[in-house]
């Protein structure tokens, strides 16, 4: 029997995306506390949160026994397999910030995604447009459709920098971006990867 | 002692009271209170280089040039009003302003810089000390050296009159200067630091500060240890600043305001004839304080309301594409700078 109704699900659906999503895994019961301030539902957060801890479970071991194909690095989506409409600039942003996200490596990478991830609520954007960022940022669907605003662009370009600068250094963050622009330039020869920047 | 050294003031006064006449003293030297307050000017930029606006900056260099300046000028060195200063009628030494110049200019830059908070990434999330070295060491050797140099005319310069003293003055500018480059190199000796050829042009530029309230009333052996003392101070203030995630680009706090405070001390100290007196430190130790709680209390409040009502800081994605193209439509480095795809004008238009 379902905790609540399809109304209140799709609340707590964007309530999880908007703000627990990106978190660490312990930020399941902050998410429950807040979707349980609700009284008709308090009584039934226990039960909810084995029954979030059991559906996580079932997903990653049924992560685990499929086979991963080799070429698909799990951080990084292609995008321009996924939509061939896809803009040229669009290509680009996407190839120029996953690469900045990956190139520090290990948690320094995850937690550069985080900061964009966290940080990307300071942007004015659309809801719809926020949703796919966020959604994009957080792996779980590659960004097509309407080409954003090149400033928005710009805007989460540099918060990736931006991170980069706090976790690694501003010289470190220098060269990364200095040798990211020119492998990207070189995967994009077409489009100019500086009206990004 | 500078016996015109008010003619700024006075001067100032005089020209808002109509008084053409007492302009005398002012245009007598027109380029050396200018200068003074350039060069004051300058060390709160580099403090607080790569991340201000430029307007912010010259809003508050009118503040420095117009009232903090002035006013701590003419209590330490003369008077509006045709009588003399009170610091001075105390008996406070500062011949060519190791405090009215330099500690003021480098309160004034700390306060810009609490206000302005550090660059992107200077300071990691555990406190952990970021270094950002400057671009080109053979620039900072000859910015040093021209300041050196340019030294000599400015201490010497400020006897205001060709006579004898300036050549104990010019010795002791040159002592101290050397002084404080060995007391940078053979501190870093001591806590088994490489020796920077930064840190030695700093310490080289701490000895003069150092010297520049006492040059024409110390012996040539006490600049000696006048100079020594601050380019110890350069090496170890810094990391005092840095400690508190306070970032200073130049170390100009540590080499203007530290070393600028204990030049003062050290010309009631080593006063010739009159060496460690009690009466003249104390003396020089309240016009250090004065100097610290006047500079540095109205910069803050100043560079406060300018954060708040225009805003000092620029964005981080000026500071991604570096503020010489951001603020100025230039570029520092084309060698290095690509910006294809930047345009000036659209960057107008989002400031």
């Amino acid at each position: 029997m379902p905790f609540v109704d399809g109304k209140k699900l799709a609340s707590a659906l964007i309530l999880w995306d908007e703000k627990y999503a990106h978190q660490p895994t312990f930020a399941l019961q902050h998410f429950l506390r807040e979707l349980c301030s609700d009284l008709e539902i308090a009584h039934l957060r226990s039960r909810m949160l084995q029954s979030l801890v059991s559906a996580f479970s079932a997903l990653q071991d049924n992560r685990q026994s499929r086979p991963t194909p080799r070429e698909t690095k799990p951080s990084v989506i292609k995008p321009a397999a996924a939509n061939l409409k896809t803009s040229p600039i669009l290509l680009l942003f996407m190839d120029l910030v996953n690469r900045l996200i990956e190139a520090p490596g290990g948690d320094t990478s995850m937690r550069v995604r985080l900061y964009v991830l966290d940080n990307l609520e300071k942007i004015s954007l659309p809801t719809q447009e926020r949703w796919a960022f966020h959604s994009w940022l957080n792996q779980t669907a590659p960004l097509t459709g309407r080409t954003p605003n090149i400033n928005i662009m710009q805007e989460i370009i540099n918060l990736a920098y931006v991170a980069l600068c706090e976790y690694l250094g501003p010289i470190k963050a220098d060269q990364i971006l200095q040798n990211t622009v020119s492998l990207v330039q070189k995967a994009h020869p077409n489009t100019q990867v500086q009206t990004l920047l | 002692m500078q016996p015109d050294d008010h003619a700024f003031f006075d001067a100032f006064y005089a020209a808002l009271a109509g008084n053409a006449a007492a302009l005398g003293p002012w245009l007598s030297s027109p380029a050396h209170q200018p200068g003074l307050n350039v060069y004051r000017n300058t060390i709160a930029s580099g403090a607080m280089a790569e991340r201000i606006h430029f307007h912010a900056y010259l809003i508050g260099a009118c503040v420095i040039a117009g009232l903090i300046y002035p006013v701590f000028g003419s209590w330490a060195w003369g008077s509006a009003h045709g009588g003399t200063g009170w610091l001075k009628e105390l008996g406070f030494i500062d011949f060519a302003g190791s405090t009215v110049v330099h500690s003021i200019g480098g309160w004034v830059a700390l306060a810009g810089i609490i206000v302005l908070g550090p660059r992107l990434g200077r300071f990691s999330a555990s406190g952990e000390s970021r270094p950002i070295p400057g671009h080109n060491l053979s620039m900072v050797a000859l910015g040093g050296f021209i300041l050196w140099f340019g030294w000599f005319g400015f201490n010497a310069g400020s006897t205001l009159a060709a006579n004898i003293d300036i050549g104990k003055i010019a010795l002791n500018t040159h002592l101290s200067a050397c002084a404080g480059a060995l007391g940078y190199m053979l501190t870093t000796k001591v806590f088994k630091q490489p020796i920077l050829l930064t840190g030695t042009v700093n310490g080289s530029l701490g000895g003069l500060v150092g010297i520049t309230a006492g040059c024409a009333t110390m012996d040539p052996q006490f600049a000696l240890v006048t100079g020594l003392i601050s380019g110890i101070i350069t090496y170890i203030a810094p990391k005092f600043i840095a400690s508190f995630k306070i970032d200073d680009v130049v170390d100009a706090v540590s080499v203007h305001g530290f070393c600028g405070a204990w030049g003062t001390l050290a010309a009631g100290i080593f006063f010739a004839g009159d060496l460690f007196s009690l009466e003249r430190f104390s003396i020089q130790g309240a016009g250090v304080l004065v100097a610290f709680v006047w500079g540095f209390g109205i910069a803050l409040i100043c560079y406060y309301l300018i954060d708040k009502i225009i805003g000092m800081r620029a964005s981080t994605l000026h500071e991604q594409r570096g503020l010489d193209f951001t603020e100025h439509a230039e570029l520092g480095y084309p060698e290095f700078q690509d910006t294809r795809g930047l345009n000036s004008d659209s960057l107008h238009s989002q400031r």
